[in-house]
């Protein structure tokens, strides 16, 4: 196939227009490919994160009660559910902290600390103390660690805790950090405190439910719905608002890659019609010696068709840099859900980005190579 | 020799509001193997003719026929068939192209035929060897005079066997030494192959070594001439203009 020789022969004569051909391509796959790691990696942060700090399945009161009377009943039932790893009850209410002068408003979870840290792996959390000791010391707390500098607490210290007029005083034996905004007002209690503390006898909030499969929550929610009449709901419905958004933020997302991908393909579609204006007599040359108006046209389409797969390998290793160079930024962790801000890079992704910016290059290729081919030879041979 | 091209009442008029008329009313029959130029002042419808003949060009009003084959409606592809098949074109200026060798710029209309490279390469290296260049094979047009790069050029008009040879001022850019080279080239070849030469020039000392001198002016053949042995006849009395 002689066009394939002149296409490849325009390509090694041309290095420049190569270079900027490639590296328009390269760019947006690049950004491309990152911005999707980006978001992936988004959503899977946010997704542990909220799967990690709160229960897969939460049971809240019945309709028209403020609070669970029932449940050690509701919890043993709980446990008779497929996939239940633990069921915490727990008591979560609002009071205010105060430690010398210093005063903060806090959230209080009151539970028993082992189905606490089977249900939410507060162990693994503590950067000192241990949660266990609420276990066995009714006025102790464990206490989120940005609180802890708020209030200038120190380890082993004595705070306050008042709820309307009930005021109990606790011992701060450990502190915790979740790498969440929780951190700034969270208190672990016994449950007996907590319950102390609201006044309203042997009640808690909710009932915390952690599963080994964090898909089967919306099933096993539904199911305690059914049997108990409890209101359950999985961490999905409790999540919803902020995964609808990550839905929509997606389709803006893909409109946006389209619009870098309509972009880069004008800059090469641009490339190629100063390529063919350059070459117009040479194409009426060709012309001359019995090239048709097809050859002529795959010549150029040909020639923007082949520097798509070096574009997007090229592309696929920019991605690479920038993901890792991305996953070393410290970021606050109250502002991002995590540390570091992660780039998931997956094959698939590269895969589709790289289809698409062949395409791109294909259809960019196209209306240059259709201009081309429809030249004059006459005046295409006379041009200076 | 039978006629391997006949035009008829051939008109080709240019532009939409103020017209032009390259060509106005030409007749002009070609026979096999016959070395013909035309000569004329500039813009009197010299190259018009000749890319009509080239099928590079399509007339306004007339007919052309090409070995039998009425041509003057081909279709964009067939005119793309017939000019790599039966037509072999020298340009002014080598028109070589610049990223291909000798031989590459020789074989491409046998690519452009569809021939194996294999092949195409053994006869773009004969052709060349015949045009005294079988030492300058791998050279790209840089690195070959004028002269050299005319030679490549009327090897690959020859390359695909065509029936008419056609050349718009093959020798216009080159000095009288190499200009002479090209014309006895192209005699050589014609009597090697009997194939048709029809060559537009400037040159009266080339177009005199030829076997027939057309005359135009403003689009319309003023003067015919025909060798007789050594003398040029004129069959009708030449316009004096």
């Amino acid at each position: 196939m002689f066009e394939m020789t002149i296409a490849e022969r325009h390509i090694i004569g041309n290095p420049k227009m190569v270079l900027f051909t490639v590296l328009s391509v390269a760019l947006a796959v690049g950004v491309i490919v990152v911005l999707i790691g980006l978001t992936e990696g988004y959503r899977v942060n946010l997704i542990e994160n909220t799967v990690e700090n709160s229960p897969h399945v939460t049971v809240d009161p019945k309709e028209d009660e403020d609070y669970i009377y029932l449940y050690r009943t509701l919890s043993a039932i709980a446990q008779e559910e497929p996939e239940v790893l633990a069921v915490s009850p727990r008591l979560v209410g609002r009071a205010a902290a105060k430690y010398k002068d210093n005063g903060e408003g806090v959230t209080f979870i009151g539970a028993e600390p082992v189905q606490e840290d089977l249900l939410l792996r507060v162990r693994e959390d503590m950067v000192w103390g241990d949660y266990y000791d609420l276990r066995f010391k009714r006025f102790a707390a464990v206490v989120g660690s940005d609180l802890a500098d708020d209030l200038e607490l120190k380890r082993g210290d004595d705070f306050r805790l008042t709820r309307q007029d009930v005021t109990v005083q606790v011992k701060a034996v450990g502190i915790i950090d979740t790498g969440t905004s929780l951190d700034q007002t969270l208190v672990y209690l016994p449950l007996d405190t907590a319950q102390d503390l609201l006044g309203e006898g042997h009640v808690v909030t909710e009932v915390g439910i952690r599963l080994s499969d964090i898909d089967a929550a919306p099933a096993v929610a539904a199911d305690l719905n059914n049997r108990t009449g409890y209101k359950a709901e999985s961490w999905q419905e409790k999540s919803r608002d902020i995964l609808d958004q990550l839905d929509t933020q997606q389709i803006y997302s893909i409109i946006f890659y389209l619009l870098i991908f309509i972009i880069s393909g004008f800059g090469i579609a641009n490339t190629m019609i100063m390529i063919i204006s350059r070459r117009t007599k040479e194409i009426g040359i060709l012309m001359a010696m019995g090239a048709d108006q097809i050859s002529i046209m795959k010549i150029f389409v040909l020639e923007s068709v082949i520097l798509g797969p070096p574009s997007a390998l090229l592309g696929g290793g920019l991605a690479y840099v920038a993901a890792k160079l991305i996953g070393t930024i410290e970021v606050p962790a109250e502002i991002y859900i995590a540390d570091r801000m992660t780039v998931i890079l997956d094959l698939e992704t590269f895969l589709v980005v790289a289809f698409f910016a062949l395409l791109v290059n294909f259809l960019a290729g196209i209306y240059p190579a259709y201009k081309a081919s429809r030249l004059d030879p006459v005046e295409a041979i006379a041009t200076e | 020799m039978s006629n391997i091209i006949e035009i008829k009442k051939l008109r080709k008029v240019y532009g939409d509001g103020v017209e032009l008329v390259a060509l106005d009313d030409v007749d002009l029959t070609i026979k096999e193997g016959e070395v013909l130029s035309i000569v004329g002042p500039s813009g009197s419808g010299k190259s018009t003719l000749l890319n009509m003949i080239g099928m590079l060009d399509t007339p306004t009003d007339g007919e052309i026929v090409l070995k039998g084959q009425n041509i003057t409606n081909a279709s964009p592809q067939e005119r793309a068939r017939l000019r790599n098949k039966e037509l072999g074109f020298i340009f002014q200026y080598h028109h070589l192209l610049p990223e291909f060798d000798a031989v590459e710029n020789v074989m491409m209309p046998l690519l452009i035929a569809g021939m194996d490279k294999k092949e195409a390469r053994d006869r773009a290296i004969t052709l060349l060897e015949e045009v005294g260049l079988g030492d300058r094979l791998k050279n790209r047009p840089t690195q070959l005079s004028g002269g050299q790069n005319q030679r490549v050029a009327v090897a690959r008009a020859l390359a695909g066997h065509p029936s008419i040879v056609i050349g718009d001022e093959p020798t216009g850019n080159l000095d009288s030494k190499s200009s002479d080279m090209i014309y006895e080239l192209l005699r050589k070849l014609n009597r090697q192959m009997n194939q048709t030469f029809i060559l537009v020039t400037h040159d009266m000392e080339m177009a005199e070594k030829t076997d027939r001198i057309l005359r135009l002016v403003d689009g319309k053949i003023v003067c015919e001439m025909r060798r007789e042995g050594e003398k040029f006849v004129s069959r009708e009395i030449c316009r004096a203009d």
